[in-house]
């Protein structure tokens, strides 16, 4: 059973409960709850990214009101590859082309349904090791993880 | 900033646009525009929201219209049965500022289901802000003058012949 990490700000709370349930319902993995009392988004993000890029979780889903503040700071994290999406196409590709670990998504931008749609695209899509976005990839990640 | 040429707004929804169309109603009420909202605490059938809102700017007593449903989609095909009714889908602050701008709409239509609250309250403020053919190049309003008249004209051909 996959395990998701997922977390928010107050701003996304009902959001948040509501794709937890749709998560679990839909049996894509067992759904750990990192919070979402703390206004300082950046805290969550840090935590649900190095969790994930520890590998203590397979996939991370972060919201705030638009999904961009828990998005920039996840990716300050090493081995944390956020990406923030409102719209199906990108949720695929964000895992296809850029071997996303982490969804984040905007309580303020989108509707609900969207974001189950989001969360559909980026739990059953799967990047495939040495396809043309391999290279890109590698680039990102080689980056990343040789920073000071 | 509140447009003054918008004196009244009418908006109704279905079950899965009530809580949007809620949301957009008190922002705007906010800033004093003058809004009836058709059914502000029970969900209509989307036909029939889309037919009260058609109905209302049909009948010259409302500027502005908005209909809401889970996609928009279908309140949007309904209004536009109407004639004299221009109901623009959107799903970003562009396409907003366009639906008035370049094609004089007046009703905007949002989903439910895709729109949160705070992008939907944007989207009626950037359509509400705009009017037609203002702040644009003037070859340009010359062309888009005569392309919404153009619609009007057929839209007058293609409802005599059904």
């Amino acid at each position: 059973m996959r395990k998701i990490a997922i977390g928010c700000d107050p701003n996304a709370q009902a959001e948040k409960e509501a794709i937890i349930k749709y998560i679990e319902a839909k049996g894509y993995g067992e759904v750990t709850d990192f919070g979402s009392d703390d206004p300082i988004y950046a805290n969550v993000a840090i935590s649900v990214a190095e969790a994930v890029a520890a590998g203590e979780y397979e996939r991370g889903i972060l919201m705030c009101g638009t999904g961009l503040g828990v998005s920039i700071a996840a990716n300050k994290v090493k081995g944390a590859i956020a990406a923030v999406c409102s719209d199906v196409y990108s949720a695929q590709r964000a895992r296809l082309s850029n071997d996303a670990n982490i969804l984040c998504m905007g309580a303020f931008t989108t509707g609900g349904k969207v974001r189950e749609l989001l969360v559909d695209a980026f739990l059953t899509c799967e990047f495939v090791p040495g396809c043309g976005s391999q290279p890109k990839v590698d680039r990102y990640v080689e980056y990343d993880m040789n920073r000071k | 900033m509140k447009n003054e040429n918008v004196k009244k707004i009418i908006m109704a929804a279905d079950r899965y646009g009530l809580a949007l169309k809620n949301a957009i109603r008190e922002d705007l009420e906010k800033q004093g525009y003058d809004v009836y909202d058709v059914n502000p605490d029970e969900p209509m059938l989307y036909q029939d929201a889309a037919c009260a809102v058609a109905g209302g700017i049909r009948s010259g007593e409302y500027d502005r219209g908005f209909a809401f449903c889970g996609t928009g989609m279908g309140v949007s095909i309904i209004c536009n049965k109407h004639k004299g009714v221009y109901a623009a889908l959107v799903e970003s602050v562009y396409q907003a500022r366009r639906a008035r701008q370049v094609n004089n709409t007046n009703v905007l239509c949002m989903g439910g289901f895709l729109i949160g609250h705070e992008m939907g309250r944007e989207m009626a403020n950037a359509w509400l802000q705009m009017e037609h053919m203002v702040d644009m190049d003037p070859d340009m309003a010359k062309i888009v003058g005569k392309e919404f008249d153009a619609l009007v004209e057929t839209e007058g051909k293609v409802l005599e012949t059904n």
